[in-house]
């Protein structure tokens, strides 16, 4: 499959998965294309859709955390951003993506 | 203003990593950048420990300015260390 394609499978099936979880793709089209065609490139590589913005370890076991969507193993953390860490996903509610704020979960402890 | 030595360490797939080089660029403000997925194993090493050490590893980008370090895009904070206006 060319990554076209790939890129709209990938497009269908996210935003069938994300809806429940309360997420949509990014209003930013541009951010979402370059981000899905980074995960059909990384897919190609690992054979997995890896998050564009997270670091690939050696441990399967980690990496899975950071397969998109990865929003169940991080969801207090993105649900404060109200979006995931490379904003391919939102909360239902945004209309405006340039306002959300992209902090490490760290913050959270902090307060 | 901007004479903390910075560093971004950034992946080639990230678009956020794309937006700190280009705050960065539109500023005139001198850095270093590490695309991490482009490097040798060794490379990655020593870089994953300079990050670890600062409290990150895992998400990029990841921007050390002087001592202090910011992982994510946030220029604000970029601003804010570099104590320019936003």
């Amino acid at each position: 499959m060319n990554v076209k394609a790939r890129k709209e499978a990938l497009r269908y099936f996210f935003g069938k998965v994300v809806d429940p979880m309360g997420y949509k793709f990014s209003p930013d089209e541009e951010l979402v294309d370059f981000s899905l065609e980074q995960e059909v490139l990384l897919e190609q590589k690992y054979g997995v859709p890896y998050c564009p913005c997270k670091r690939i370890t050696a441990s399967r076991s980690e990496n899975m955390k950071i397969v998109c969507p990865c929003i169940p193993f991080n969801r207090e953390h993105f649900d404060a951003m109200k979006r995931c860490w490379c904003g391919l996903f939102v909360h239902k509610d945004v209309t405006d993506p340039s306002k959300l704020k992209q902090f490490p979960a760290a913050a959270l402890k902090k307060g | 203003m901007a004479e903390k030595k910075i560093t971004v360490y950034a992946l080639s797939t990230c678009p956020w990593c794309r937006k700190a080089k280009q705050f960065f660029k539109d500023r005139n403000i001198a850095f270093d950048v590490l695309d991490f997925d482009m490097c040798d194993k060794q490379k990655q090493q020593e870089a994953l420990a300079v990050m670890k050490q600062h409290g990150g590893g895992d998400s990029f980008p990841f921007v050390i300015i002087g001592s202090d370090a910011v992982e994510g895009f946030d220029p604000e904070r970029y601003c804010q260390l570099l104590g320019i206006k936003p």
